[in-house]
């Protein structure tokens, strides 16, 4: 966790579990759901929230709260009436958050596997071409209107931490801004494959383009 | 039945002999009452051309529009100029033609149907629901962007439309005011019943739709609607959940 690495520009679970348990302690499934209400867009795998609190805690990071004598906070889980461990950070979890919270980031590397296929794109593979991009266009629509549902569902249900509530509603203003580059970016490609398609066509006579 | 359904509408400008502008590409749409359809397109990719077709004053090359069932060029230009400002309500970001204070600007295209006291009436209360009571006295030229903008939201709602055509009235809008006139817009659509197409430049517009349509190259496509109370969650065939994120790019 933390270190360098071509994957440091994504955002680790490690360190989302860690904030998220700073701003409050809690047990794994709480964490899930936490994870998913905050960071829905990064489409963390079922079972994250339980890797990372593993892994912090073997760091050193968190500690279980009922192992330190913390009866107030053993939180039950929510799905049936297991008791379930609930977890805190430790000093060292809040130094090393602070440390990550302050460090710059890492700019993304454009590894985009579209941009590749385009690169290696046939004449013969154009219309197939076309076709990708717009399903992708499509993808991503459907990937807005999840984060604008999400976004609508917070904001129905509200909440008493006016600070939260607006790095909530910049954060999500940040996704849906990622998701429009993207949506734009797609919409652009694909005039661009059907504009020059129709002039190779056009350069060469009608039906040129060859069997994929 | 649906509100209002476009079938395969297609609209093409032609720019001198040779140069054909296809605007729409066999577009199909259908809008309830009560939904909010945002279209979302960059500039010059046919969205007021959208709105002006569903509006009756743009004739497509081909294709079908239909009013509450009805097809609009099925019908006499007096009736279909008569449903444009009655049943269906547009809000668009150009300045009035004339120089009035908001409160008669909103109130004057009411006066045939509703007479001048019934309209002024009407117009306060339009004013008042979107929030801009205090532009009545005001002219165009003294209104912010953000009152420009209800006060044109007023003067669409102001003969209770069925349908509502929303012009990217957010593009001039900041962050936070785009959210609000956004979110006022799905209130009174559940609030009245109406229906709203509208057309936006910026993706931070279609937070509160609960449909979202892209445009370009004169293709609408539409995410495929959720299935009611299983939210927008939609399964890419074949990819796991990292892989279906198109920011994760190739894998290492």
């Amino acid at each position: 966790m933390g270190r360098a690495s071509a994957q440091t520009f994504a955002l680790s679970a490690g360190e989302a579990v860690l904030g998220l348990l700073i701003e409050q302690p809690g047990n794994c499934y709480q964490l899930e759901r936490r994870l998913e209400g905050r960071f829905g867009s990064a489409q963390f795998a079922h079972g994250t929230a339980y890797h990372a609190v593993r892994r912090l805690s073997k760091d050193g990071l968190i500690r279980a709260v009922d192992q330190a004598g913390g009866p107030a906070l053993l939180a039950r889980a929510e799905m049936g009436s297991l008791p379930a461990t609930a977890y805190e950070a430790t000093a060292q979890g809040i130094a090393h958050f602070e440390h990550w919270l302050r460090s710059s980031t890492s700019m993304p590397p454009v590894r985009e596997e579209l941009l590749a296929k385009v690169a290696f794109c046939r004449p013969a593979d154009l219309p197939r071409m076309i076709e990708i991009v717009r399903d992708a266009e499509l993808a991503c629509t459907a990937r807005l209107k999840e984060v604008n549902e999400r976004m609508r569902t917070e904001r129905r249900l509200g909440g008493d931490d006016a600070w939260r509530r607006l790095m909530g509603l910049i954060v999500t203003a940040s996704d849906v801004a990622w998701w429009d580059a993207r949506i734009k970016w797609l919409q652009q490609l694909r005039t661009y494959l059907q504009r020059e398609g129709q002039g190779y066509e056009a350069a060469r006579g009608p039906g040129t383009l060859p069997p994929a | 039945m649906a509100l209002l359904s476009l079938t395969d509408v297609s609209l093409a400008f032609h720019r001198g002999r040779r140069h054909v502008v296809k605007v729409l590409a066999n577009v199909s749409l259908s809008i309830g009452a009560g939904e909010v359809v945002a279209v979302l397109a960059q500039r010059a990719q046919g969205k007021t051309s959208l709105l002006r077709v569903a509006a009756g004053m743009q004739r497509p090359d081909s294709g079908r529009v239909c009013f509450e069932g009805e097809d609009l060029w099925g019908f006499s230009d007096r009736r279909r100029s008569r449903l444009l400002g009655g049943r269906i309500g547009w809000v668009g970001h150009t300045a009035p033609e004339l120089d009035l204070p908001m409160l008669a600007g909103v109130a004057l295209p009411l006066f045939a149907a509703y007479g001048k006291r019934e309209s002024y009436t009407r117009a306060m209360a339009a004013l008042e629901r979107v929030g801009a009571a205090e532009c009545a006295e005001q002219f165009w030229g003294s209104l912010a962007d953000w009152e420009r903008a209800l006060v044109a939201l007023a003067q669409g709602i102001a003969r209770e439309p069925k349908l509502l055509l929303v012009d990217d009235v957010t593009a001039s809008l900041g962050l936070g005011e785009t959210d609000a006139l956004t979110r006022l817009l799905d209130a009174l659509a559940s609030e009245r019943g109406f229906g709203v197409l509208m057309s936006v430049s910026d993706a931070g517009a279609t937070g509160w739709s609960g449909r979202v349509a892209t445009l370009a190259g004169g293709e609408l496509l539409e995410a495929p609607r959720s299935p009611a109370g299983q939210g927008n969650i939609i399964d890419f065939p074949g990819a796991g959940p990292r892989a279906r994120d198109p920011r994760h790019g190739i894998s290492s």
